[in-house]
């Protein structure tokens, strides 16, 4: 008997990673009431036919959303060859989006948790403010490295530090295209 | 013994910063401190000392006491001031200096004249490389330089929005190597402390940054110690026995001619 409800369940695991990542777990409450509403009618009319315009809607919302391409510090670290100078326990640590900056102060104003940072800045508040933000890693760029302080911090904080040998144009580059799905 | 109270500028330009007005001659900054009855003034260009020692000679033969000095910029793009007690250090310095320097060539269009003046205001020579360029070496190792030499590191108008240690790290480290902290006019200090009260052990200056002859002295701080000498200076900004800065003092310098 074909149960539409598995079929769903695809969309529904999608959108709800999408919706968790934009703390609207009240939506996704009803969102998965919605699906479970139409399953079951669905199941109970035998209108299967209804079941791919469901699955449509699912991808409608999950494609609207910006980077929805979900990813672990590690992975990053993995698909662009980046060198770990410190806080490896910090490295299952999940990305949401990425903030650019050399300037510590605009940081702290203007980053969100999850970020991962780019910069040249190797001074130890780096760490404060990465902990301070909540933020996923560092990337230092242009083979640049922090002091002992700074890195003993990051393992405490377990807030890992990279290390890359491009310029920062183009691991934000990179790292732009894989957050979005580009690359 | 009650201390004596010296009104000093420690933070002003000359011609030779790109940025400094080219009125800021040796002759007419000091003749601008003696209008304004000021004791002490340093004299701190961007990543330079070349202009510090004429104008120590026109000072001493005018009655006021200059500090020989320079304003770094660091590796942070942070501004810090250094202050020394003699030619000896000085010079050790601007030899550390001109080792770090990135060989960026000035644009004058762009930047300024970066100029050398004699005590007649003729001109003896320029500085080659721009001097606003951010020197290679990093707040911590210019501290441990500047006091390896004898000298004094004070960061520079920390809470200006701009290339200081607020803007470029976020905030002041609670452990920064520093002799003592340098705010701008913008703020009081017991204003900024009381943002930031674990500062409130540190020793405050506060000084004009003067680029322009009438800035001198725009705001400025008293010396209170025994005695008007650089180690008198050092021993001030320790807080040692009794020596402390009023960094509001109730007294506005005035243009006092004749």
């Amino acid at each position: 008997m074909f149960d539409s409800s598995k079929f769903l369940s695809l969309g529904i695991t999608n959108v709800s990673i999408v919706l968790h990542s934009l703390n609207r777990n009240f939506l996704f409450g009803i969102f998965l009431y919605f699906i479970k509403s139409i399953s079951s009618y669905v199941n109970k009319t035998k209108r299967f036919l209804l079941t791919p315009l469901v699955f449509q809607i699912n991808l409608f919302i999950f494609a609207e959303t910006n980077n929805c391409i979900f990813m672990k510090v590690r992975e990053l670290v993995d698909k662009l060859g980046l060198k770990v100078l410190s806080g490896e326990n910090g490295l299952d640590r999940e990305i949401d989006g990425c903030y650019v900056s050399d300037l510590l102060s605009d940081v702290m104003g203007n980053a969100d948790a999850g970020n991962v940072w780019i910069t040249l800045q190797t001074h130890k508040n780096v760490m404060a403010v990465a902990s301070l933000k909540e933020m996923a890693c560092v990337i230092l760029v242009k083979n640049l490295t922090a002091n002992e302080d700074t890195l003993s911090q990051s393992n405490e904080e377990e807030i890992p530090i990279l290390q890359t040998s491009m310029e920062t144009f183009e691991v934000t580059g990179k790292v732009y295209g894989l957050l979005n799905g580009l690359v | 013994m009650p201390t004596k109270s010296y009104r000093a500028d420690l933070h002003i330009h000359t011609v030779l910063s790109p940025c400094g007005d080219l009125y800021m001659s040796p002759s007419a900054i000091i003749e601008q401190a003696k209008k304004l009855h000021l004791d002490v003034i340093a004299i701190t260009d961007h990543n330079t000392t070349r202009q510090v020692k004429v104008t120590q000679q026109i000072g001493k033969e005018n009655g006021i006491f200059v500090i020989g000095g320079v304003e770094i910029t660091t590796q942070e793009e942070a501004h810090a001031l250094a202050y020394f007690e003699n030619d000896e250090q000085l010079d050790a310095f601007q030899e550390f200096i001109d080792e770090h320097i990135p060989h960026i060539p000035n644009d004058e269009e762009r930047f300024g004249y970066q100029l050398i003046v004699d005590k007649d205001e003729e001109i003896l020579g320029e500085e080659e490389w721009l001097l606003i360029s951010a020197l290679d070496v990093d707040l911590d190792t210019l501290y441990d330089k500047v006091h390896e030499i004898g000298g004094l590191f004070v960061p520079a108008h920390v809470n200006k929005p701009a290339s200081s240690l607020m803007s470029q790290l976020g905030f002041v480290p609670p452990d920064i190597k520093a002799d003592a902290l340098e705010i701008s006019k913008h703020v009081k200090k017991e204003d900024f402390l009381k943002k930031f009260a674990y500062l409130k052990k540190r020793t405050f200056t506060k000084s004009s940054d003067a680029h322009f002859l009438h800035i001198i002295g725009e705001v400025h701080c008293v010396l209170n110690m025994y005695d008007l000498t650089f180690d008198e200076f050092r021993k001030t900004l320790k807080g040692e026995d009794g020596r402390f800065i009023d960094t509001e003092p109730k007294e506005k310098l005035q243009l006092l001619y004749g």
